[in-house]
């Protein structure tokens, strides 16, 4: 029997959530960012947005030009959160198997589900009918259905927005036959550039191409270019009790003019160092090979080099140091950076490592401990590493400090 | 918080933290409070819709906000669940 699988993706998912919650914002072209400033970039850009041309990843200044009425929105991220939890927790009555595949996609085998509706589509439609009742009538979702993930999202695609799209096995051979190679998810434009100069350009040109050339030139992922080729994907859908462990916790920053010295740049990695370092203790990890990176200019290179320490941890302090043991292997420091990131591997779970067996080790365990459960009652910036204070003032939310004049009672 | 910026670069909302009175309802089994009206200052504003409802969390506290239009008037309300305050935070002004 083959399987049944709905990809559910939000329409304009942030523009349309800003535009439910404001509605002076429905029907005008919205562009959600993080700043509304010319080196900043749209995260989200509204359907009305989308007519003229502005998409995600797009700079200010291009989303301007292209259209000069847009409306930009500083992103909340709470906001899409939350109304993620609300849409999955509608998800979860329809399907046992969800794979949550990005904060606004979602993976669904409704193989044994569908048997209780009409028919495939009929689900979709009551699901789209749930969110528009519970999220607001402009949170809207596509849903594409097939019997593999890469077909589903393919075919939904095609039926954006607020459409449903299913893919019936007799409708495959001419999908296949019409479909470039670049439009399938999963092929990026380095691979499609390889492809199309062996003379690949569609899904049927791909099944064409003997299996055993394709293994050869792209090894393992070769087996999925041979699969969907002839209209396969077994790929399982993933659920969400069982994501994998964590391979890296990273973190990276872009950095505003104000802070481009490696003085002030080094600042803001010890921060991010600290910001690692939480995470990998919230996740249960310790980690040993640090490694860390930057950007002289926005469009330079990224130079990069990693660490490995002698033993695993989740001490920032230890993290930094690597990271500036790592940036002087890079060569002379630069006078500016424009972007420093940093990321810890190598993890392994901390119930399955030894006590620490020196007092100093088991002084700033205690410490991070304490730290810990600060932040996890009153928030990441109620206790904070004092260089901060150089570069980043304290929040006026925190401890009841307003406009630096008086605290609240 | 709540805020928007038109084409001319203006806010399109205002930012407040304003203590209100909400009449609300506690309906069994909602998970937040069911938001009907507010008083801010001497004026009264009935909601006609609830246009999202989202939270916040800093910590261990967690605020519920809710985006609702009173008429053609948009405002963005905070709700403390531990203190019991409600907060005007934000009022359309994009016009």
């Amino acid at each position: 029997m083959p399987r049944i699988l709905f990809h559910v993706d939000m329409d304009s998912y942030f523009a349309s959530v800003e535009q439910q919650a404001l509605p002076s914002l429905r029907g005008r072209p919205v562009g959600v960012s993080g700043r509304p400033i010319d080196r900043s970039i749209v995260v989200a850009a509204s359907r009305e947005a989308k007519r003229y041309g502005v998409s995600a990843g797009m700079p200010i200044w291009e989303a301007k030009r292209l259209c000069p009425s847009l409306v930009f929105v500083p992103g909340c991220a709470a906001r899409y959160i939350s109304t993620t939890k609300r849409f999955l927790s509608i998800l979860e009555r329809y399907a046992a198997v969800i794979e949550v595949y990005s904060i606004d996609e979602v993976f669904m085998d409704v193989t044994q589900e569908a048997e209780r509706h009409a028919d495939p589509v009929e689900m979709a439609r009551a699901i789209q009918a749930e969110f528009r009742e519970a999220l607001g009538e402009h949170i809207t979702a596509t849903i594409g259905i097939a019997s593999g993930k890469t077909f589903a999202k393919l075919i939904g695609a095609r039926h954006k927005p607020n459409g449903i799209g299913r893919l019936r096995a007799e409708e495959l051979p001419d999908l296949l036959q019409t479909t470039p190679i670049g439009e399938v998810c999963g092929i990026g434009p380095r691979i499609e550039r390889r492809l199309q100069s062996m003379g690949i350009k569609t899904l049927a040109d791909l099944g064409d191409a003997p299996a055993t050339f394709l293994k050869r030139e792209f090894g393992v992922y070769g087996v999925f270019l041979c699969e969907i080729g002839h209209g396969r994907d077994p790929t399982p859908v993933i659920p969400h009790v069982e994501v994998p462990p964590p391979k890296s916790v990273g973190h990276s920053r872009s950095l505003p003019p104000s802070l481009r010295s490696m003085e002030s740049a080094l600042l803001v990695l010890r921060d991010l160092c600290d910001m690692v370092a939480r995470r990998i203790r919230k996740l249960g990890f310790i980690g040993q090979t640090v490694h860390c990176g930057f950007r002289t200019g926005s469009v330079g290179p990224y130079i990069a080099k990693q660490a490995t320490l002698p033993a695993a941890t989740d001490d920032d302090e230890i993290f930094y140091a690597a990271c500036l043991r790592v940036v002087d292997r890079t060569g002379p420091r630069p006078e500016t950076v424009a972007q420093i990131g940093v990321s810890v591997s190598n993890l392994i779970r901390k119930e399955a490592t030894p006590h620490h067996l020196f007092p100093e080790d088991r002084r700033r365990e205690e410490i991070h401990r304490t730290i810990d459960r600060i932040r996890d009652l009153y928030g990441d910036e109620a206790i904070r590493i004092g260089t901060s204070l150089l570069y980043r003032p304290i929040p006026q939310h925190v401890g009841g400090y307003i406009d630096g004049s008086h605290w609240e009672v | 918080m709540f805020i928007g910026y038109t084409e001319y670069g203006e806010l399109a909302m205002q930012t407040l933290k304003e203590p209100i009175d909400a009449f609300v309802i506690y309906r069994r089994g909602a998970p937040h409070p069911l938001l009907r009206a507010f008083r801010w200052g001497t004026n009264r504003y009935d909601v006609t819709s609830v246009n999202l409802v989202h939270r916040e969390r800093v910590g261990a506290a967690v605020t519920v906000c809710y985006a609702v239009s009173c008429g053609t008037d948009h405002f963005s309300i905070c709700y403390d669940p531990i203190r019991g305050e409600w907060a005007l935070a934000g009022i359309d002004t994009d016009r």
